[in-house]
């Protein structure tokens, strides 16, 4: 498992259960993905929403979209916090896929709406309020164009460090 | 409502943010990485410290290009501000200037994100400076 934040001293790692915990409560993970081509990386901030091993999130196209389909392989979602009593970071590293319409991606809307509630359904309506400012043809691009992601995790990591030890 | 951020902005939200993360790709293990980090800004370039025997620390030294640094404050509403920058990175001879840079920012919070030694400084120069504000 590999070492997670340079910065803090000694750390404990998390096992496999705890890990799936913190992710779980996470509210926010960014995603790291790589241009091979470019050999430039990118991180994105990401709603999300994990079912062991399955990461889901909802997302439009655009550059984060056009790496993930073509780079999928090693894909990084990382997930962390601070407090006064201590810190957290983890990160897990999959494969990404689309999620096709059907059972799978009903499920991943479900488990995103429950998970965040009204900022998820916010967020939809915000993107069908732009589109139907933009004309009938827009509406149709936006909700065909909408898709639900899912990272299937291969290799997880963390450590948490307590502070004032 | 989503606004860009001018890069003067997109800088200056930097120094109010207090961690950032930040991705490479860890060529060994065909795979993405990324950590959070304590830095300090110095124009247009970053400091940070970090433990010299670390990952982090080879991966910075073997491939210095093609890093990216994001930093945000996202709210439960999902309203948020971010800065996203490509970054290269450079290694301090003498990691001591960013040590004392760090250690003013972070002040009683600093031996949190201390690392251990030996300490590897670098300097992280940042293009392409993105931000976003969405309220």
């Amino acid at each position: 498992m590999q070492q997670q934040t340079e910065q803090l001293s000694d750390g404990q790692r998390l096992n496999a259960a705890q890990i799936w915990a913190f992710l779980a409560k996470a509210a926010v993970g960014r995603l790291a993905t790589h241009d091979h081509a470019h050999n430039q990386s990118n991180l994105t901030p990401l709603f999300f929403v994990c079912e062991a091993p399955h990461i889901y999130f909802a997302t439009q196209p655009g550059h984060k979209l056009n790496l993930l389909r073509r780079y999928p392989q090693g894909v990084g979602l990382q997930a962390d916090a601070f407090d006064p009593e201590s810190s957290t970071s983890v990160f897990v590293w999959g494969r990404y896929r689309d999620v096709p319409l059907g059972a799978e991606y009903a499920h991943a809307t479900r488990l995103l709406a429950f998970k965040y509630g009204t900022g998820f359904w916010q967020q939809i309506l915000d993107q069908a309020t732009k589109a139907l400012k933009a004309g009938p043809r827009a509406v149709i691009t936006t909700i065909s164009q909408a898709t639900t992601g899912c990272i299937q995790i291969e290799r997880i990591g963390g450590r948490r460090w307590e502070h004032g030890l | 409502m989503m606004r860009i951020l001018a890069p003067a902005e997109a800088l200056a939200l930097l120094d109010e943010l207090s961690v950032l993360r930040i991705a490479g790709f860890d060529q060994a293990r065909s795979a993405s990485y990324a950590v959070p980090l304590a830095f300090v800004r110095r124009d247009q370039c970053l400091l940070i410290a970090i433990r010299a025997t670390g990952r982090l620390a080879q991966l910075l030294q073997q491939q210095p290009q093609g890093w990216c640094i994001e930093a945000d404050q996202i709210n439960p509403d999902w309203t948020f501000r971010s800065v996203v920058a490509q970054a290269s990175a450079q290694p301090l001879a003498d990691p001591h200037i960013a040590l004392v840079a760090l250690a003013e920012r972070y002040g009683r919070n600093w031996p949190q994100w201390r690392p251990n030694a030996p300490i590897q400084a670098f300097s992280l120069e940042l293009a392409a400076i993105q931000g976003r504000h969405k309220s």
